[in-house]
């Protein structure tokens, strides 16, 4: 309960601070509304140079199918946003410039401290446009859903568990920034996969599907549920359901741990 | 003249080299990122009823790719609109404001160490690497030395353009956070809007909507020089006459938008000084 207090407070005080620069909050919201805008536009100029996308073993997608695809992926992405991005901070500098300090001073969980210093309310824009899309192209006639009880709770699942496998590996990262000081480079790596997720997954081969659906499991969380969703798969949704959550704390408690080790080695390099 | 500008170009050029981690990231992000690009524009290619998209043969494409990758690392690596935002969020800008130096001189030469030490020590030996492959490959036509001399030379002076126009854009983005007095939102919008338009993602003869083509517009716009313009000065087929008088024009273009930009720019800062707020410092 204690905890709970104290990071509500933080947050708070977080969305404060933001606010003192309302226009730029405001124009940072509208700055990932354009990044995805772009990316999106992008997907849509490269889809619509041919006449259909036929993927081998899958059938044809339209560019309704793969807007909805793009849209969901947004859901988990962004809620990760809102509540995890100071990690990247500590991935990249929060280690290097001994801002980190602070943080080991007090009588809190670390992990939880830093986390709770940031609000990032630009993951909204994120959302929004991802909710808009997915209604968009949702309603588009070519678009054909599997809707049944257990394809909903699967896509509810994959929102909320998808976040948390986004943020456990952010906090792998960040936590190895402990040891390896500077982690930004490495997880970017990590998190880009999440551009490839935005696509069919017969597009690409067997050895990236593998590795992002049982390593990296971004495909897991995205792709499989909306493929399922859409008719493109006919894999059992409580089974994949189960998976995700199971994947979610595998890495979540992995990343805890990693965490955790990397703290007790941690060393003050700046003054 | 430029004498007292050549200490912030050399700060540029050491802080750049601090950053090795950052560039063996870069490499490997560009690697698996080219292979994932290779994948889906083969799935595009083997849907579309001709061997050529938009002008572009899948090989040609995954060699614009290539180059787009490297350029974009090199290219938006200056931070002026980062910089500015730091000075006056920390209020450090009223210390730039009493030095007898220009204020875009000095970020200009801070940028440009940076961007010309990233492109001459990681950019310009892998665009070579890559054109060589491409030709020896035939990927990248071969038609003469002097079209290959031209070819690279243009190349190099668009990459100039290219470096001054990005950073005009980043100064133009900077003295908007006066206004503003926070720049984190306004950069993030400047980048994904220039990378965007910029043909860092795609080329723009591909944005197209049904009959609209909208690329007719978009490469008389200065982000146009940014990325794809010096790109297609490699990539151009310069056994057709045209291509010559083509890159020719770019150039002229490129060299246009800076004037004007810095045109903007002085004009935009003159009005804007006067709004500037210092906090902290």
């Amino acid at each position: 309960m204690h905890y709970i207090r104290f990071y509500f407070a933080s947050i708070k005080r977080s969305i404060m601070s933001r606010l003192e620069y309302k226009g730029d909050t405001i124009i940072a919201m509208l700055a990932f509304t354009i990044e995805n805008v772009c990316s999106l536009l992008s997907i849509y100029f490269v889809v619509n140079s041919i006449p259909a996308l036929n993927i081998d073993g899958q059938g044809v997608w339209n560019i309704w199918q793969i807007g909805f695809l793009y849209g969901f992926v947004m859901l988990p992405k962004g809620v990760d946003h809102l509540f995890t991005d100071e990690l990247w901070r500590v991935c990249y500098w929060r280690v290097t410039d001994g801002s980190l300090d602070r943080n080991f001073l007090k009588p809190m969980p670390t992990l939880l401290m830093t986390i709770a210093e940031t609000f990032q309310p630009e993951g909204f824009g994120e959302i929004i446009l991802g909710i808009a899309m997915i209604i968009i192209c949702g309603l588009q006639p070519n678009v054909v859903f599997n809707w049944t009880f257990a394809n909903v709770v699967l896509l509810i699942i994959a929102i909320i568990f998808g976040a948390i496998i986004i943020s456990a590996f952010k906090i792998m990262f960040a936590g190895l920034a402990f040891i390896l000081k500077r982690t930004g480079q490495m997880f970017q790596l990590v998190y880009n996969s999440l551009t490839y997720v935005k696509y069919p997954r017969g597009i690409f081969p067997k050895v990236i599907r593998v590795l992002l659906t049982g390593i990296i499991p971004f495909m897991l969380i995205t792709t499989i549920p909306v493929e399922i969703l859409l008719g493109f798969l006919s894999y059992n949704p409580w089974i994949i359901s189960i998976i995700i959550i199971s994947a979610a704390a595998i890495l979540l408690t992995l990343a805890i741990i990693i965490w955790n080790v990397c703290a007790s080695k941690y060393e003050s390099t700046g003054n | 003249m430029f004498k007292k500008y050549k200490p912030f170009f050399k700060a540029g050029m050491i802080n750049s080299m601090a950053y090795k981690s950052a560039i063996i990231g870069w490499f490997f992000i560009t690697i698996i990122e080219v292979l994932c690009t290779l994948f889906l524009w083969f799935a595009i290619y083997k849907n579309a009823t001709s061997p050529v998209i938009n002008g572009f043969t899948f090989r040609e494409i995954i060699a614009y790719f290539i180059f787009s990758n490297i350029l974009s690392f090199c290219i938006f690596g200056g931070d002026t609109g980062y910089r500015i935002d730091k000075e006056i969020t920390e209020g450090t800008i009223c210390m730039s404001f009493t030095k007898p130096i220009s204020y875009r001189g000095k970020n200009l030469a801070i940028a440009l160490g940076i961007i010309m030490n990233k492109f001459l020590m990681i950019g310009l030996p892998l665009t070579l690497i890559a054109y060589t492959i491409f030709i020896l490959t035939g990927i990248i036509k071969f038609v003469s030395v002097w079209a290959l001399l031209f070819s690279l030379f243009s190349f190099l002076i668009l990459v100039l353009c290219s470096i001054i126009i990005s950073d005009s854009l980043e100064y133009f983005t900077g003295i908007c956070c006066f206004y503003t007095t926070s720049g984190w939102g306004l950069n993030l919008a400047k980048n994904s809007i220039v990378g965007f338009l910029g043909g860092a993602s795609l080329p723009l003869a591909f944005f197209k909507f049904g009959k609209i083509d909208f690329s007719i517009v978009l490469n008389y716009l200065p982000f146009a020089g940014m990325i794809q313009n010096p790109i297609l000065a490699l990539l151009g087929d310069y056994s057709q006459p045209q291509t010559y008088l083509l890159i020719i024009h770019t150039i002229g273009l490129s060299i246009t938008w800076i004037f004007l930009l810095e045109l903007i720019n002085a004009i935009f800062f003159k009005i804007a000084s006067k709004k500037v707020t210092v906090q902290g410092g």
